[in-house]
């Protein structure tokens, strides 16, 4: 595949990549379709940046390229796709003909690339004629990029049961985001599972012996439906006892209801089988 | 393995056991311009009530494909697929999924499907190569919900004030909007 990179995009992708950690790459590919995808990406990444989105906490390969029109089809001016070319975690595949509204399309694009969740907010896929979409502080401030810990699904820093259960709550979910999939492969599964395994933090033994009694009681746990599933798991006496028996504030809301909601992590789920 | 790990990997097989069968929603992503409920009914070359009966995969040019098999129950509109002796079955081929060999690809906000699921679909017929064949990318499908249908944006088949179809919050059961829709369809479509 041809690389022509844009050289304002690829001066902004040095610019956010220099001093951080985390490896925030942008690709452009502007073969196929006018050369000015890379400048219209950096406009994109601009808005955003204007909004105040942070880049340096994102470790991801983003590539932008334009794809066929027969792979759109009539409609889509540009799909978010993960994974593709070996190193690429997102593929951003854009309509060559797509004219101004191609600016729209790929600030939808480069919210989810940062971090958003796919179909909120400004990323709502549905463009309404002469809808101009810029982003607001507040559409800055609910991207979750993050630079988490390998397995902290929670994000809270550690690798423990809060995450596990955090990830056997997302099992089988499919999208881009998702903070339970920890390879960013769009898919919750047991690969995810075995990131979480390798890092998984058990507390000393110590600690496990100074535990209040009543979490070792919950080792025979009671049969329970699928409804009451959720309720049985909000109680205390499921809180592990890896956990500070003083305080269980993992940041997560399923195992502490004083924590507050977190309505993106906890969507309500539909049953079936991803198309894609 | 400890004690506690022992515990802890029981109770992460019956967390399991109990999710199971949540799996993701449909949500939206990407970018496509909005279509009127007209503009899909227009642009649609077939649109069809059915039933999913298979999911399976296939890699096309080293990426894996979706194919979601449905038994058509109504054809509404019966142009874009190349037979037309029913009943039959239609597959729609979307980009993404998982298939042997290949690593997993996903498309933001491409629709998921479920088997025995009924939906109502308005596609650019089966030959369709794009990566999602439904008219408007996802706009295109409508999913039965307690008696109602509704497209992914949460608009619902419904009749108007003059008996016409339309999107609405509220939407109707499908015996009233089906035959209207039929009907509706074969008044744009100038037949008799």
């Amino acid at each position: 595949m041809s690389r022509r990179l844009g050289l304002p995009v690829l001066l902004l992708a040095l610019t956010l990549a220099w001093s951080s950690a985390a490896a925030w790459e942008l690709r452009i590919d502007d073969a196929g379709g006018p050369a000015d995808l890379g400048a219209r990406v950096n406009v994109a990444l601009e808005a955003w940046q204007a909004a105040g989105a942070e880049f340096d906490e994102i470790d991801r390969t983003v590539l932008v390229r334009y794809a066929s029109a027969e792979l759109l089809g009539p409609d889509a001016l540009s799909l978010v796709v993960t994974g593709g070319p070996p190193g690429v975690d997102i593929e951003v595949l854009v309509r060559a003909d797509a004219g101004a509204r191609l600016n729209d399309a790929l600030v939808i694009a480069m919210g989810i690339a940062l971090g958003g969740s796919p179909g909120a907010g400004i990323l709502e896929p549905r463009l309404l004629p002469d809808e101009v979409r810029t982003p607001a502080p507040e559409d800055a401030a609910a991207l979750a990029p993050g630079r988490r810990l390998p397995g902290d699904v929670t994000g809270d820093g550690l690798s423990g049961f809060a995450d596990l259960l955090r990830l056997a709550e997302s099992w089988g979910q499919r999208g881009v985001n998702l903070p339970a999939d920890l390879d960013g492969d769009g898919v919750v599964d047991a690969s995810d599972l075995e990131i979480l395994r390798e890092h998984y933090q058990f507390a000393p033994l110590d600690d496990r012996e100074a535990e209040p009694e009543a979490a070792e009681d919950d080792a025979d746990l009671p049969a329970t439906s699928p409804e009451s599933g959720s309720d049985e798991l909000d109680d205390p006496a499921f809180d592990d006892p890896e956990d500070d028996p003083d305080d269980d504030h993992d940041g997560d809301p399923e195992s502490d209801p004083e924590e507050g909601p977190d309505d993106e992590a906890r969507a309500p789920e539909r049953p079936g089988t991803p198309a894609a | 393995m400890t004690r506690t790990a022992t515990r802890t990997a029981s109770r992460a097989a019956i967390v399991l056991t109990l999710v199971l069968p949540l799996l993701a929603p449909d949500a939206g992503a990407a970018a496509y311009p909005a279509l009127t409920f007209e503009e899909r009914l227009e642009l649609a070359e077939d649109i069809f009530v059915g039933r999913v009966t298979a999911l399976d995969a296939e890699v096309r040019d080293g990426d894996p494909w979706t194919l979601v098999t449905l038994q058509v129950e109504t054809w509404l509109l019966h142009e874009g697929t190349p037979t037309d002796v029913g009943p039959f079955e239609v597959t729609l081929a979307f980009l993404g999924g998982q298939a042997p060999g290949v690593p997993p690809r996903l498309v933001a906000g491409f629709p998921t499907f479920e088997l025995g699921e009924r939906v109502l679909v308005a596609s650019y017929g089966a030959l369709a190569r794009a990566a999602s064949p439904l008219v408007g990318v996802t706009q295109g499908l409508w999913r039965e919900e307690a008696d109602v249908w509704r497209d992914s944006a949460g608009e619902a088949l419904a009749l108007d004030a003059a008996l016409r179809p339309q999107l609405a919050p509220d939407g109707d059961p499908e015996s009233i909007w089906l035959p209207a829709l039929a009907a509706h369809l074969s008044e744009l479509r100038g037949e008799p």
